[in-house]
């Protein structure tokens, strides 16, 4: 799917799980200099399961359409469950098909990876 | 030279490469002249007393007259590198513990080994910042985001050691232009048409420095408490040279013709002049002060990663985005999330790209501007 159809360009605009959760568990910073793209995480937990999920940042369609829909696939999920997710659960969640332009694989992941970082060292 | 010299477009006949400050395409010359070495003329240079050896040496340092005559100057102030970022850490290693002086322009090439080398680093944005003369000048003879160049004739005058980054220069401009007032002069052999692992260092006075780098090729004896250089420029060159890329650079620089890229850039930039109303929007350096076919731009509505995307799906328009290793120039004009860069090239880039990137730019502008 053209990664700038209006679908896409809509989450761009009014992105899904967008804003602060006060009583946050987790607060996970990611930022990508090299291109300026920047998010906050924050994941509601209880008993290992996030129960919500949001974000505040900027960026590039690309990245804010991937941690957006990253934040709703993972409300209810474990955070063990998250560990399994890779580029391509992403690129099959947005339906975006970056094979043809690796390099903006990196904007896909910009919060799945800190995510799953911060998670393995909390397990 | 001209667009059927370069075979990429055999495979993508579309194709419209605006990143040529990035790296420019490659003549067939030069690539047959890459091959041509490593096929029929290829063995390591000097030292070795059979005929391969000395038909490569040979040809190698006919490559070195080749670039001294090129630049106006002579073999021995032709030292090669791997790269202009490699021959301008040389030529800033020289002044390390003395205050630096550069331009807000400057690439991370020149920036960083100077913010690392100096005592003290002083950043200007115009040669008329300088009121007393600068104890070291390490500056660009042409900026690799806007068409902007500074007046080396007078940086000469303001400064005891000017050091020339010359990368984006050469591309655009004569170098025997300016040679005469420069200390040292750097540029990559990549982007002027030649192949990728070559640069070039000119040192005016080449015997008054010590090297950066040590090695083997670069002595001329040594003991467990002496060393005694080789003579200029092999001091400067320890290890294997870049044998087969100096040849194929020399046939690079043989294509070039300053006429023809001048009139070639010219046309460009009249083009530019005429869409005047549409680029200045965006483009973060004024249209009419720009001295050769480069452009950025800054779009508020998108992301630069997404401009350049579109350019290529909608267009088939090759862009470079993001601070263009100019991290600080980006900071100074407010550029925080980078830029979108546009360079066209006199010879592979004709009416009909410059048509096809502003239908490009327009249907872009059109389609996502209200994003903002």
């Amino acid at each position: 799917m053209d990664i700038y159809n209006e679908f896409y360009i809509n989450i761009y605009k009014n992105p899904f799980n967008y804003g602060k959760i006060e009583d946050a568990d987790l607060v996970i910073e990611t930022e990508k200099p090299s291109c300026g793209d920047k998010a906050t995480i924050y994941l509601k937990i209880n008993n290992g399961t996030i129960e919500k999920a949001s974000f505040e940042g900027s960026g590039c369609v690309v990245s804010i359409v991937g941690t957006s829909l990253l934040m709703k696939d993972i409300e209810g999920k474990s955070l063990k469950a998250v560990l399994n997710y890779t580029p391509e659960t992403l690129m099959e969640l947005t339906g975006m098909d970056l094979k043809d332009n690796p390099s903006r694989i990196g904007c896909l992941t910009l919060a799945l990876d800190p995510l799953k970082k911060k998670i393995r060292e909390l397990l | 030279m001209d667009k059927s010299d370069f075979p990429i477009f055999e495979r993508y006949p579309d194709l419209v490469y605006l990143d040529s400050a990035a790296t420019t395409l490659k003549p067939k010359k030069v690539i047959e002249a890459l091959s041509d070495f490593y096929s029929y003329h290829y063995a390591n240079v000097h030292r070795g007393t059979y005929r391969l050896s000395e038909e490569a040496t040979e040809m190698f340092e006919k490559a070195r007259e080749s670039i001294a005559h090129f630049l106006g100057a002579s073999p021995e102030q032709i030292i090669f590198t791997k790269n202009a970022t490699e021959s301008l850490n040389m030529a800033i290693s020289f002044f390390r513990g003395l205050p630096i002086t550069i331009s807000i322009y400057e690439h991370n090439s020149v920036f960083v080994p100077a913010q690392q080398y100096s005592s003290r680093l002083k950043i200007i944005e115009s040669l008329s910042n300088i009121y007393h003369k600068e104890e070291v000048l390490a500056i660009t003879g042409a900026s690799n985001v806007v068409g902007k160049t500074f007046d080396i004739k007078e940086a000469r005058d303001l400064s005891h050691n000017l050091i020339v980054d010359g990368t984006q220069y050469v591309q655009h401009f004569n170098p025997k232009n300016i040679i005469k007032y420069v200390d040292f002069f750097a540029f990559s052999g990549h982007k002027i048409y030649g192949p990728t692992g070559i640069g070039v260092l000119y040192i005016k006075d080449p015997e008054e420095w010590e090297p950066l780098l040590y090695g083997g090729g670069a002595v001329d004896s040594v003991s467990i408490d002496m060393i005694k250089y080789a003579p200029s420029p092999y001091k400067y060159e320890p290890g294997t040279p870049p044998i087969a890329e100096a040849w194929a650079l020399k046939t690079a620089i043989e294509l070039i013709d300053y006429e023809i890229i001048q009139e070639g850039e010219r046309a460009l930039m009249k083009l530019m002049e005429q869409e005047k109303d549409l680029l200045e929007q965006y483009s973060i350096y004024p249209i009419s002060e720009t001295e050769y076919p480069q452009l950025s731009f800054q779009f508020n509505f998108l992301h630069h990663h997404d401009i350049a995307h579109l350019f290529d799906k909608k267009g088939n328009i090759a862009v470079r985005t993001g601070f263009h290793c100019t991290h600080m120039f980006h900071q100074h004009i407010g550029a925080r999330k980078g830029t979108v860069r546009a360079s066209f090239n006199p010879y592979y880039n004709d009416k009909n790209d410059f048509s096809i990137f502003i239908k490009t730019f327009r249907h872009i502008v059109e389609e996502y501007g209200h994003l903002q």
